[in-house]
């Protein structure tokens, strides 16, 4: 009789471990497999019935011909529980040294469905997926071209994540590929469950509150970017890609800018630019003004001030720091929430409270105002680790403000902007192109300009195809009346 | 000797007009005016290009030796006078760059304690300026003139400057050339301190990718420089009268009350915390400077030696009580910032091309 060998005994302990013994006449073979990963279907009607329907084939023979794609034969130990692990079929012959090894995986996972985090009324509805076969599939669909290469890594020694590099072989700078593949090579961690994991750990600075790689779920902003000459990082089990290098402008572009004409998309931009630092200042200023410059405002404006703050009993900047932090809980609520409830909760927290408060006096129709205007202003960032960093980042200017007024906001800029000018993104700086300049990258900045001024890549990703189109073949001078 | 600053370091040579430009633009500026129009009158103007011309003749001099030896004014004294020698001007230049960052943030607390918060404690803002200086120099060459870009940003606000417009006087610019060749000399030499800032240049040379290149655009900060100063002097002259201007000591944030919003009543709290952008790309200069003088004389890391620098300059700035102790800081650093300029590096320049000439009839 044959029996299973020693080595194998460490998986008997699971109960997903299946092992058949089948026997074909004289001929006896032993078959194993975690049931949890593989396809019965597979295994029933491909595998199985072959080796039923095939009875004195020899063990080498019967290799040969299995009609399954992904097979090999291997007598190593670790090999063969390496693959079991990922759902192939192992199968041994009482006369032969060596195993069949069979991929009869299965996957099973959400189908792909609309993006949630970010969601565009115009353009496609498709989002990353938690499998990564999937997600390479949605991508390759978009790209299909021999130069996209593919490039994968296992990550983690417990959770043994598959991490896929994607660049353009003949538009990305080398230099960007080697330096992921490197920082991922080198990654510590146990188990990457996710891709921010892998964000942090590879970042530049990870002692920053800015994010200095892109997360997007979307494909054709990740196809955009990878045409544009970055690197694109995906990890199986996670609905997020990370696109890198990137600029500090890219997190305040929206995809769907794109898809607009580009004046309007042009203004949509700026608005989200202005309303970013709307964000990050009204409240500080707010406290600065009324803390130390009151005369500075002008006597048409002051009454309304004065009225709407004559009951308030607290100083400017408790008054800030209390509506602040009530904005701040009801998000964090919101977010935790189911989202019926969330929805309850926003109601109950946003009008409620803040009718409540005013009429209580705890805080002024003015501030609620500015409070309210900032935080919506906050969401208008399109990437999501962004809108968390400005939400964070209006705290140090409100405290900077209370110091030291008008003088405190200034001092607080020059600390975040010297913050940003020290930071990098993949070695590339990242507040180009504005600071080193680069004149011609900044024509799809602030303003996102026609299709027929967008045809070079930008310069400082330094692609080895600067190129997009040859616009000389499509500019035609036309005068009057020809 | 010389040592090689590897290229991620380097700045391209078009930032050689950014670090002139915010060198120049100091707070300097706000009190620019004063003695020149008292001295020439409606002629200032004149006594500006003048000095304009001095300074591009000096910046010619000075690429012509920077060129020759091909790095910073440190490694050249020591080359050229010899180590001890060398040393001993090295540390001089040392001084004279922390005397300047100490006088420049004295007069930035001073604007602050006059315009915006009168009960301000000199130490308590000196400290926290310092502070963040430091954070700004540690993180080297390139943020810190990353900060002086940021800091052109102020150029804007001196567009405020044609709010005044309605209060013009053109008469006031009559009679022209009225003043003696004398008088017009007086104030170019009064100018000379507005002009201070060039002398970075020689320290920051072997920072810029294609040094050579970088000539062109230090003439062109300073001409961009000059149009400003020529248009901020007739201003003056145009809108104040030559008596009321000399009860001024912030001409150039006098000019902010001029400027009115629907909303702002007074910009002047605006346009006196803006100051502060004028300050660091000048004071992180300096002391980033200083602090690697520093480093080739004693052998020590820049790191190390840099919160003993602001040490020193944050005591030196407390021991100044007052707007009279700012006005003999001022005239210290007028005379050596003078004979630095067109004292100095004339001589230098000279010294350089006999010991060349020397050493080729050798």
């Amino acid at each position: 009789m044959f029996t299973i060998p020693k080595m194998w005994e460490e998986f008997r302990e699971s109960s997903d471990f299946v092992y058949l013994r089948q026997s074909n006449k004289n001929e006896q073979y032993l078959i194993c497999f975690l049931k949890s990963i593989t396809d019965t279907n597979t295994l029933n009607e491909q595998i199985l019935e072959f080796i039923s329907a095939n009875n004195g084939l020899h063990f080498n023979e019967l290799f040969e011909e299995l009609p399954i794609a992904e097979k090999e034969l291997s007598s190593d130990w670790d090999a063969i529980r390496n693959k079991l692990l990922v759902g192939y079929v192992a199968v041994q012959h009482a006369a032969s040294a060596q195993t069949i090894l069979l991929n009869a995986s299965i996957s099973k996972g959400r189908t792909v469905s609309k993006p949630e985090i970010e969601f565009n009324v115009e353009g496609s509805k498709e989002a990353l997926v938690e499998s990564l076969d999937v997600n390479l599939n949605l991508i390759r669909k978009r790209l299909p071209v021999a130069s996209l290469r593919i490039k994968e890594l296992q990550v983690g020694d417990l959770s043994k994540s598959r991490v896929v590099i994607c660049y353009m072989e003949d538009i990305t700078n080398e230099q960007y590929v080697q330096t992921c593949l490197q920082r991922i090579g080198d990654i510590q961690f146990d188990t990457i469950s996710d891709i921010t994991i892998i964000q942090q750990i590879i970042e530049d600075n990870s002692n920053s509150i800015f994010p200095q790689m892109l997360g997007t779920e979307r494909t054709d902003r990740i196809v955009w970017g990878l045409t544009l000459g970055q690197v694109c990082i995906l990890v199986d089990g996670s609905p997020n890609a990370i696109l890198g290098p990137v600029t500090l402008e890219h997190f305040f572009t929206s995809y769907e800018d794109y898809f607009l004409p580009w004046i309007i998309g042009s203004i949509i931009r700026m608005i989200r630019i202005t309303s970013v630092l709307f964000s990050i200042l009204a409240s500080a200023v707010y406290v600065a003004v009324l803390t130390y410059h009151g005369h500075g405002i002008s006597n048409s404006f002051l009454p309304t001030i004065i009225a709407s703050r004559i009951n308030v009993p607290f100083p400017p900047v408790v008054e800030v720091l209390i509506m602040e932090l009530a904005i701040e809980l009801l998000r964090e609520a919101g977010a935790r929430l189911p989202s019926k409830i969330g929805q309850t909760i926003g109601i109950v927290g946003g009008i409620v409270l803040g009718t409540a408060a005013v009429q209580a006096a705890l805080t002024s129709n003015f501030l609620l105002i500015i409070v309210a205007l900032s935080a919506m202003a906050s969401f208008t960032t399109p990437v999501f680790r962004m809108s968390n960093t400005i939400r964070i980042l209006r705290f140090p200017f409100i405290l900077f403000a209370q110091m030291w007024g008008l003088l405190g906001i200034f001092l607080c800029s020059v600390i975040v902007v010297t913050h940003l000018l020290r930071l990098t993104s993949l070695g590339m700086p990242y507040l180009v192109p504005f600071y080193p300049l680069r004149l011609k990258g900044l024509t799809d900045t602030v303003i996102r300009p026609p299709y027929s001024k967008l045809h070079h890549r930008p310069g400082f990703y330094r692609t080895k195809n600067p190129v997009r189109y040859d616009n000389r073949k499509s500019n035609l001078k036309k005068d009057i009346d020809e | 000797m010389t040592s090689r600053i590897q290229e991620r370091n380097t700045v391209s040579p078009y930032l050689t007009f950014v670090i002139v430009h915010a060198m120049l633009f100091g707070i300097d500026f706000l009190l620019l005016t004063i003695k020149p129009v008292q001295m020439a009158g409606q002629d200032a103007w004149t006594a500006v290009l003048l000095c304009s011309a001095g300074i591009h003749i000096v910046i010619v001099m000075m690429y012509s030796f920077l060129n020759r030896h091909q790095t910073d004014l440190i490694h050249i004294h020591i080359l050229l006078f010899g180590k001890w020698m060398g040393w001993m001007l090295n540390i001089l230049f040392a001084g004279y760059f922390l005397l300047v960052t100490v006088y420049q943030l004295r007069l930035f607390i001073e604007v602050i304690q006059v315009w915006v918060f009168p009960e301000m404690k000199t130490w308590s803002l000196a400290l926290v300026l310092l502070l963040i200086a430091f954070y700004i120099v540690s993180c080297g060459f390139r943020v810190i003139v990353g900060i002086c870009m940021f800091s052109l940003l102020n150029t804007i606000l001196f567009l405020t400057i044609f709010f005044m417009i309605p209060y013009f006087h053109f008469n006031n610019l009559l009679p022209a050339m009225s003043h003696s060749p004398h008088d017009i000399f007086g104030a170019t030499k009064e100018l000379t301190a507005s002009y201070m800032g060039i002398e970075i240049i020689p320290f920051c040379y072997p920072f810029i990718k294609t040094p050579r290149k970088s000539q062109k655009w230090a003439h062109w900060g300073v001409l961009s420089m000059t149009f400003i100063y020529v248009v901020e002097v007739i201003f003056a002259v145009i809108t104040f009268r030559p008596e009321q201007l000399s009860n001024e000591l912030w001409p150039g944030l006098t000019k902010y009350k001029f400027i009115q919003f629907p909303f702002v009543e007074r910009f002047e709290f605006i346009g006196s915390s803006v100051t502060v952008l004028r300050l660091f790309p000048i004071i992180c200069l300096c002391i980033w400077v200083a602090s690697r003088i520093m480093k080739f004389t004693f052998s020590i890391r820049q790191i190390r030696v840099l919160p003993v620098l602001l040490g020193v300059v944050f005591v030196a700035t407390c021991f100044i009580p007052n707007r009279i102790g700012v006005d003999v800081v001022q005239s210290w650093i007028k005379l050596s910032g003078i004979s630095v300029i067109f004292g100095y590096f004339p001589s230098l320049f000279l010294f350089d091309i006999l010991r060349a000439k020397v050493k080729k009839t050798k």
